[in-house]
């Protein structure tokens, strides 16, 4: 995907992007602001810097609007705010991305001791209890590894199928899947827990 | 992997419709045969519900595209020779969208006539009492040309029922609701496990559009011609706005 990893400002005013550009931009990224800004803000975990990621994104999605063809213009704008997120990720929080695949320790345990899959039936009461349980299911997501994190909003939030999720994260397909059911058997499990 | 692990991985993967259909079919007979396995299928449900909404709940800041509009005509200095043209074009698509954020918000003191007070929560109460049943229609169907006529000669008013199923509001039904010791009829949408509930009354004198949050549940009124429509939902403020501008522009001029 072309555009997408350009962070070098071009500074000669003779690449004057077209009307057309603007054009796009407006037809392509602004109705998306919102959901772009969401997954910024699952990303780095606050508003502030959810924004910045946004602003950068945008601009870098601006400069590269001339380089998307066709295709599939969410998945485009969606890996644009990831890698930004990613870079921003780096810059400030170097630990964040060194993540390590151990969630299912917690998961596991759950498994062991009959957690998971001798639970009473989820009812519509218990996705009520759920609802109310919002900031401890927000601080739960929060808390996961950052490659768990983006694959389970992507998913859960944005709808992608795990080809796009794939693609946004440049991972196999099966990696998305195996990420996908570690994050919700991690969830599931704590949420048994604090029952 | 043990074999409860790679057991929810498959779930979770048949949860999002990504298993291929020989692996479908297998963990359909699973799920048959193993009253545990529909237990866990049923809370990856929840949890996925769970998720929807608490990922959703994240608010957006207000002047987001104001700021990225501005850093954009700003930061890149080929902009500037054609600065005043783009810039008007970024602009009045971002007027606009104030523009439709304060004529719904604009009404948020409302100047309730008592008449409208006790409309309001009879239709709340219709709402809510959708909600407590086991479904909240008398008839489902995601076809406004079925629900439409369904209305004729149980209520005096058959609204149309716009497909708003594209932008993410499928119709789910209708049912009949009474409001003022009259029938009345209500349609319902959904937006993920959200049921929205728009209720038409004939219009009396020039009702404002408004909008009021009460007990969780946002509730819009809008007038159209000689009708009232009265939507009601635990939806957030902003998708809800958003589903009373697709249903205003789809019923005709905006009021």
């Amino acid at each position: 995907m072309t555009g997408v990893t350009a962070t070098a400002p071009s500074t000669t005013p003779s690449t004057a992007p077209s009307t057309l550009a603007r054009a796009r931009f407006s037809q392509l990224v602004l109705p998306r602001l919102d959901e772009g800004y969401r997954l910024a803000h699952w990303l780095t975990g606050n508003p502030t810097d959810a924004e910045d990621v946004m602003q950068e994104a945008c601009l870098r999605a601006y400069r590269g609007i001339e380089g998307f063809a066709e295709g599939n213009a969410r998945a485009w704008f969606l890996t644009i705010v990831r890698n930004t997120g990613y870079s921003w990720l780096q810059r400030h929080r170097p630990r964040a991305v060194i993540f390590a695949e151990d969630l299912a320790a917690d998961a596991r345990t759950a498994l062991e001791t009959g957690g998971v899959l001798i639970q009473a039936p989820e009812t519509p009461e218990a996705a009520l209890i759920a609802r109310d349980d919002a900031g401890q299911l927000a601080r739960a997501i929060d808390a996961l590894p950052v490659a768990f994190r983006e694959t389970l909003v992507l998913r859960e939030y944005h709808g992608l199928s795990y080809r796009e999720i794939a693609e946004v994260t440049g991972v196999p397909i099966g990696t998305v899947m195996s990420r996908l059911g570690r994050a919700r058997q991690h969830l599931l499990a704590l949420l048994a827990k604090d029952r | 992997m043990s074999g409860d692990d790679e057991t929810l991985l498959l779930l979770s993967a048949y949860a999002d419709g990504e298993l291929s259909p020989g692996e479908v079919l297998a963990m359909e007979r699973r799920l048959a045969a193993e009253p545990g396995l529909r237990d866990t299928a049923e809370r990856l449900r929840g949890l996925s519900g769970a998720l929807r909404e608490t990922l959703a709940q994240v608010p957006v800041p207000e002047n987001l595209r104001g700021h990225v509009i501005g850093r954009i005509g700003f930061a890149d200095p080929a902009t500037r020779r054609g600065w005043l043209g783009s810039w008007q074009a970024l602009a009045a698509t971002l007027l606009l969208g104030l523009a439709g954020g304060a004529a719904i918000g604009g009404g948020a003191v409302y100047q309730d006539r008592p008449e409208d007070a006790m409309l309001r929560t009879a239709v709340l109460a219709g709402h809510l009492r959708g909600l407590a049943a086991p479904q909240p229609f008398d008839i489902a169907s995601a076809d406004g040309h079925v629900v439409k006529p369904w209305f004729n000669g149980r209520t005096t008013i058959a609204p149309d029922a716009p497909d708003l199923a594209e932008q993410g509001f499928p119709l789910v039904g209708g049912r009949v609701d009474i409001v003022a010791g009259s029938p009345v009829p209500t349609l319902v949408y959904r937006r993920d496990r959200h049921v929205i509930s728009v209720t038409v009354v004939p219009a009396s004198g020039d009702a404002p559009t408004d909008e009021e949050r009460r007990d969780g549940s946002t509730i819009e009124r809008w007038t159209q011609g000689d009708l009232t429509y009265w939507a009601v939902s635990d939806l957030n403020t902003r998708d809800m706005r958003r589903f009373a501008d697709l249903f205003r522009s789809r019923t005709g001029r905006p009021g």
